[in-house]
């Protein structure tokens, strides 16, 4: 585990005292990053929020361990989001050669680790897209029991039976299921 | 299919007997298109589960970050209202008018999206509490809600829904500090359910999902939803007027 694992921990418990420290730390070179890059001081504020968000979340659902130095582990997830934002906007011109920072080369572990945050976030974003297009009744039960709520009580909330309410549980899981594993993107991000 | 998900997720639940999930944990040691399936949605699990519980403890680690990015970050108090603005190739103006010219920073007007998004996101006040009655959590969310601290009224709110889960007017106005935090995809699972029901927030609820493509700058999806809006509905010319400023 790297010693920088204590900044996980910080976003984690919102230890605002270690959390001030990471944004003394990596603001600069985020600033610079964004900001030599055709970005302003807001974009470079909400890349950075976007990207601490998104280390936090990872972490908080457990089994994660930072093995590599935080500085460039964030560096990576940041420039990453930067490149798919100014992709996005079409009217600006987009340029590449200029980013600086951590050299790829130097931190490949840092590298893979924010390869495959990013690429589980796009996972995550296909899994909510699948979601949305459940029918209501679908997300109203996946969500109520999946927010700690016993299968009795979603039963009553929903004035079904609770055999009912377990029957059409299962029945949406396998919809759910079904339309992300046949999304074609699935299967690439499945390979990343 | 949805008998087998039923396995799985009694598992995960941990609603299963002993003897069931013995026999279960066979089953997946030795059927390997059970394990499969098991561990594809092991993951989508863990994500949904993340998501609808992780609300509370991202909302603060997302108030610490607001407050710190006022430190670290300078950014003009215009640009919160309508009109954006930004500096033009930062670095070049640097070298070539040096220090100076920084205090005439050249700003130039912007007119996207996200602007639009503000001119036209004015958000209904709230009134949650009823004459002549006392609630601690509702008069907290409502007193955050009507002075913009949309992080803190959202975890009154979640509160609020725990004892009141079906109501339309929470769910309404917890979607509309979504919103305003930027979780998007939230707050349209909820204007989508509201939008499909017959509460009164039904019109709010289809003009605001719109709102919130436009949010993140989807035009198309704006447009498609604003249509939707009838003309006898309460946004109806607003929608209009949106349409007409989103295609030009």
């Amino acid at each position: 585990m790297h010693p920088d694992q204590r900044y996980i921990v910080a976003l984690l418990n919102n230890d605002t005292a270690v959390v001030a420290e990471i944004y003394e730390r990596f603001v600069p070179e985020i600033k610079r990053l964004v900001m030599n890059n055709s970005g302003d001081a807001e974009d470079a504020r909400d890349i950075f929020q976007e990207a601490l968000l998104a280390i936090a979340q990872r972490a908080g659902r457990g089994d994660f361990e930072l093995t590599c130095p935080f500085g460039a582990y964030l560096f990576l997830i940041c420039r990453s989001k930067w490149l798919n934002k100014l992709k996005k906007r079409k009217n600006r011109r987009v340029t590449l050669t200029t980013f600086e920072g951590y050299n790829v080369g130097e931190h490949e572990d840092a590298f893979q680790a924010a390869q495959k945050l990013l690429g589980e976030q796009q996972k995550q974003k296909l899994f909510e897209e699948k979601f949305e297009t459940l029918g209501e009744r679908c997300r109203q039960l996946l969500r109520l029991s999946w927010s700690g709520v016993s299968m009795e009580e979603v039963a009553q909330s929903m004035s079904v039976t609770y055999g009912y309410a377990r029957k059409k549980k299962s029945e949406c899981i396998a919809r759910l299921m079904e339309l992300i594993r046949n999304a074609p993107e699935f299967k690439f991000l499945k390979q990343q | 299919m949805s008998e087998l998900y039923d396995k799985i997720e009694r598992y995960f639940e941990g609603s299963m007997s002993e003897e069931e999930r013995q026999a279960f944990e066979k089953l997946l040691r030795e059927d390997a298109a059970v394990a499969k399936a098991a561990k594809e949605f092991r993951e989508v699990r863990a994500h949904f589960v993340n998501q609808f519980n992780g609300g509370k403890n991202e909302t603060e680690l997302l108030k610490t970050l607001q407050k710190l990015n006022g430190q670290f970050f300078v950014v003009d108090d215009k640009k919160q209202k309508n009109a954006k603005f930004f500096s033009i190739n930062r670095r070049w103006w640097w070298g070539a008018a040096g220090i100076a010219a920084a205090i005439a920073l050249i700003l130039i007007f912007r007119s996207g999206q996200a602007d639009l998004y503000h001119d036209y996101a004015g958000f209904p006040k709230a009134a949650f509490v009823e004459k002549g009655e006392t609630n601690d959590i509702l008069a907290a969310a409502e007193n955050y809600f009507n002075t913009a601290d949309y992080a803190r009224a959202l975890v009154e709110l979640n509160v609020a829904l725990k004892v009141r889960p079906e109501s339309s007017e929470l769910l309404f106005y917890k979607a509309l500090c979504l919103l305003e935090l930027e979780n998007l995809p939230e707050a349209r699972l909820i204007f989508d359910s509201l939008k499909q029901g017959n509460s009164a927030y039904r019109e709010d609820a289809l003009w605001f999902l719109a709102l919130s493509y436009l949010r993140s700058e989807e035009p198309q999806k704006t447009m498609e939803q604003l249509r939707q809006i009838p003309p006898d509905g309460s946004h109806f010319s607003e929608a209009q007027e949106l349409i007409e400023r989103l295609q030009e």
